[in-house]
């Protein structure tokens, strides 16, 4: 089920159940904070209800009439028929209510705490760095909120404040060790800073770290992460099968026991723990089910998941299956306004930097990105492709450099692909021609038919820049070729192949004089690139790479 | 829960009946059904010559016909807590409330009512000093919270917790405020009463957050601290017009409100808690509460009402040897903020 490793972008080639930072309100309103059981509205509710509205019906004065409006505030029945009747009658809302409204509107951390949705890295900054400064001067004056002290440990985060987050975090835990929510944040903020082994001690060490599916969920995913088995999934697997309560709350712990299954084999047990993830999803557990499905799993998402509120992650992943990534890169904006300190929106929006039209998002977004993982290979690659569309070949050929010296680089294919493309927008085509070849082989060896025919696609635009004809001939290869694949599951392909159809008839040669005037590396340069490149392909795999030769 | 307006059984046919010691009820009373508690009650006026008292009579035998054995039983039990707590108060002179003048039962349409008579006071706080209204002195309101606050103290140390202490429940009489109905009261050294059952035994608007959601404690911390909540509550709510639990528990997110069909846990709301408190009820005291005493007034409304039940009580009772839930610093200091509105003749 796990897709193959040299897939487009690490948000395609994995993912977890890791749990969200929402803001405290909007994580209630989402039902993420209430406890496993659900009951009717208690005796003493509606007793204490109905005294207050006796001593109304006996008095029938301003003070009576508030004491009842009060008690339905605090019950949660303010939509009660007498208390709008009598909000009516007396068309007074004191002062004081009003002006606590107004603050609770305003107020820096119970309010909803979306950034602003832009993509330049000095805003988001900007707007981050006014918010640790309100903060701040907050905890200055009064240090006992938790809320406080978790949210400037998120803008921290957005910061790139690493210590300074951690921090902050520490005081709110100290201030509400056993709650669930805050738990659940500081599990997020260490999984996002790779600190899986803090992320796992703080869930264990919770005193509701077995009974809480919320909390055994994050437990689940976190070790599915670090490639390990939770000691708490037979446990999870008896919560699921007992399934005492309501769905809402076992969704995430539904869809991460399932992606474990799913990992192990056990199609059938996956797809019915996903079918009960579905029944009432949060955002995060649609988001999986729909990777699932982008990865090729054939998971039923019923219609009415897709009315779960924020499903920004989900949704860019539907679109991306279906060929729509105008739709991919809004959705990943809306994402990326929710977890700004996550590089996993602006990796799959700046995958659509093929697309001309698209490309300067997706640029943008690689930028962003960037800015927060420094050494994701996924970025500096799809950014090297945007530079070398533009025209910056030295900007590009930088990026690329950057991307396979990160550690752990694997991703040989796309790299030469990439550096085909940057020869070719060097004025080198028959470089360019040879990088691509080498690429195609790759990919043909690894087994990845699609990454192998889009980068003949690739190629092939490239090539009819130069030479139209075999352009031409290249792309009808490919396309007699892709006949033969599954292109739903491969929705880059249709994309790229529908941006060659655009391309090809109308490419001239004065675009190419254009690029030949430009600024490029020089040939030596480039052909030491491949070089050092072919240097660092595993020993297992040079083999058929040296047969190009 | 039984209505007390609606039942007809024989406790509501005591007008003109004369009860113990020569009492005779003259009328019918509206009157406070009392928090949540179990009993079915009916309220009147009763004289003795020109003496004025109020009568609580209960309505047992309505209680058998309609209810089971366990209702009945509980029903009994918590006139007997009443009425004891009533004794106990009167054997130690508590002056600051209402003092229980004689129980018993009598005969109606051949059905026995069992009755309290107690002192009577014409009108409450809530009467007298309306809430939020603009018209009472501040002087005035402080010293009457600082004689509600005497009563506690009284009742505290005789280990009975009022647990529903409200405006409607302090009554004016010969120029003092004192504290009435104890119905809802509990006292360490009797059987614990059926209400003791609840998980918060007075009116749910001015309830302290932890037991709003159920959260067990010591009995010191469920009983007296829960009446220090209350005191704070009751002096919030006369300056502002509106019970602090309505202003921090009102704007929770629903899901996270008590009994909202949600099983929310105290430990997970209470950092929205606090957060709601500290945004503000610092801001609501400096609008309602006279600019001289704002700055003490919220300092005294954080100890008493701070949302974490742990970090309740005065500073110096938690790090003193003293019992945390002591309210003499508070009585004092509700004096001393009524003095200095007072001696600079603060308007409302």
């Amino acid at each position: 089920m796990l897709p193959h490793r040299s897939s487009l972008s690490q948000v395609i080639r994995s993912r977890q159940v890791i749990p969200r930072w929402n803001s405290a309100v909007n994580s209630a309103a989402l039902g993420e904070r209430s406890s496993v059981r659900q009951f009717t509205v208690s005796d003493h509710a509606q007793r204490s209800l109905r005294v207050a509205r006796k001593e109304y019906e006996l008095h029938q004065s301003e003070a009576t009439a508030n004491e009842y409006l009060q008690t339905a505030s605090i019950l949660g029945l303010s939509q009660d028929p007498l208390a709008i009747d009598i909000a009516e009658k007396f068309r007074r809302v004191p002062s004081a209510m009003a002006r606590a409204r107004t603050i609770q509107a305003t107020d820096v951390v119970t309010n909803p705490t979306v950034t602003p949705q832009v993509l330049s890295v000095a805003d988001h900054h900007a707007w981050a760095s006014g918010k640790v400064h309100r903060l701040r001067a907050i905890v200055r004056e009064t240090s006992d909120r938790p809320l406080v002290w978790s949210e400037l440990s998120r803008q921290y985060l957005i910061l790139g404040e690493d210590d300074k987050a951690r921090r902050a975090m520490k005081a709110a835990l100290q201030l509400a060790p056993d709650n669930v929510y805050l738990t659940r944040c500081a599990v997020r903020m260490y999984t996002h800073l790779d600190e899986h082994a803090v992320a796992m001690k703080l869930l264990h060490r919770h005193n509701r770290s077995e009974g809480n599916p919320w909390l055994l969920a994050a437990d689940v995913a976190i070790s599915s992460t670090i490639g390990k088995t939770s000691r708490n999934l037979r446990h999870a697997q008896d919560i699921l099968a007992r399934d005492r309560t309501n769905s809402h709350n076992l969704s995430e712990l539904a869809a991460s026991v399932g992606t474990v299954e799913l990992e192990r084999g056990s199609r059938k047990r996956g797809r019915e723990l996903f079918t009960k993830s579905l029944i009432a999803p949060t955002e995060n557990s649609l988001a999986q089910a729909q990777w699932c499905v982008s990865n090729g799993e054939s998971l039923g998402i019923p219609e009415s998941a897709w009315d779960v509120h924020s499903s920004h992650e989900a949704t860019a992943l539907a679109s991306r299956s279906a060929v729509d990534f105008a739709t991919m890169i809004a959705s990943c904006r809306a994402w990326f306004a929710e977890e700004p300190f996550s590089s996993r929106p602006a990796a799959l929006a700046s995958t659509a930097c093929f697309d001309p039209e698209l490309r300067a998002s997706a640029k943008a977004f690689a930028t962003l990105g960037l800015e927060y993982a420094p050494a994701n290979s996924d970025l500096l690659n799809n950014r090297a492709v945007c530079h070398a569309y533009d025209g910056s070949t030295e900007l590009a050929f930088a990026d690329l450099s950057a991307a396979i010296n990160t550690p752990g680089f694997q991703h040989y294919g796309i790299a030469l692909a990439t550096l085909g493309l940057i020869c070719y927008r060097s004025s080198e085509p028959k470089l360019g021609r040879e990088c691509y070849e080498k690429s195609i082989h790759f990919f043909k060896n690894s087994g990845e038919t699609e990454s192998a025919l889009r980068a003949s696609v690739h190629m092939a635009i490239e090539e009819s820049r130069f030479d139209l004809a075999e352009g031409s001939r290249v792309l009808n290869d490919v396309r007699d070729r892709c006949r033969r694949v599954d292109r739903s599951r491969f929705p880059e392909l249709s994309a790229v192949l529908t941006v060659a159809d655009r391309t090809i008839p109308t490419s001239t040669l004065a675009n190419v004089s254009n690029l030949i005037n430009q600024n490029v590396p020089a040939k030596n340069q480039l052909a030491h690139f491949e070089a050092q490149l072919i240097r660092q392909i595993p020993e297992g795999l040079s083999s058929a790479w040296l047969s190009l030769d | 829960m039984n209505d007390p307006v609606e039942f007809l059984g024989p406790a509501e046919r005591l007008v003109g009946v004369e009860l113990v010691d020569d009492w005779i009820v003259t009328e019918r009373m509206k009157r406070d059904p009392g928090g949540t508690g179990q009993s079915r009650s009916a309220c009147y006026r009763a004289k003795k010559g020109t003496a004025i008292a109020f009568v609580k009579a209960f309505d047992f035998r309505g209680e058998e016909k309609n209810r089971t054995v366990d209702q009945l039983n509980d029903m009994t039990a918590e006139f007997i807590n009443e009425r004891r707590v009533h004794e106990i108060c009167r054997d130690n002179n508590f002056t600051r409330v209402t003092t229980i003048i004689a129980s018993g039962g009598t005969e109606v349409d051949g059905e026995v009512v069992h009755y309290i008579i107690c002192e009577y006071a014409e009108r409450s706080l809530r009467e007298l000093h309306p809430p939020g209204e603009q018209v009472t002195p501040p002087a005035e309101r402080l010293l009457a919270l600082r004689q509600v606050a005497s009563a506690l103290e009284q009742l505290h140390g005789a280990s009975i917790a009022h647990q529903d202490v409200k405006p409607s429940n302090a009554v004016k009489q010969d120029g003092v405020f004192k504290l009435t109905d104890l119905g809802s009261s509990s006292c360490k050294h009797l059987p614990a009463a059926p209400h003791d059952q609840e998980w918060f035994a007075g009116q749910s608007a001015y309830a302290p957050y932890e037991l709003l959601y159920a959260e067990r404690g010591s009995w010191e911390q469920r009983r007296l601290g829960c009446d220090v909540f209350l005191l704070g509550n009751m002096a919030f709510t006369s300056f502002v017009g509106y019970s602090i639990t309505a202003f921090v528990v009102g704007v929770l997110p629903d899901k996270l409100k008590p009994f909202s069909g949600y099983n929310v846990r105290f430990s997970e709301v209470l950092p929205d808690l606090i957060e709601n408190h500290r945004s503000m009820i610092p801001e609501i005291i400096q609008v309602c509460v006279p600019a001289v005493i704002a700055k003490e007034f919220l300092a005294l409304i954080d100890t008493t009402c701070h949302p974490d039940p742990e970090r309740r009580g005065h500073p110096r009772n938690i790090l003193g040897s003293g019992s945390r839930y002591g309210l003499e610093r508070y009585t004092s200091k509700l004096n001393q903020l009524a003095a200095i509105v007072g001696k600079l003749g603060v308007a409302a």
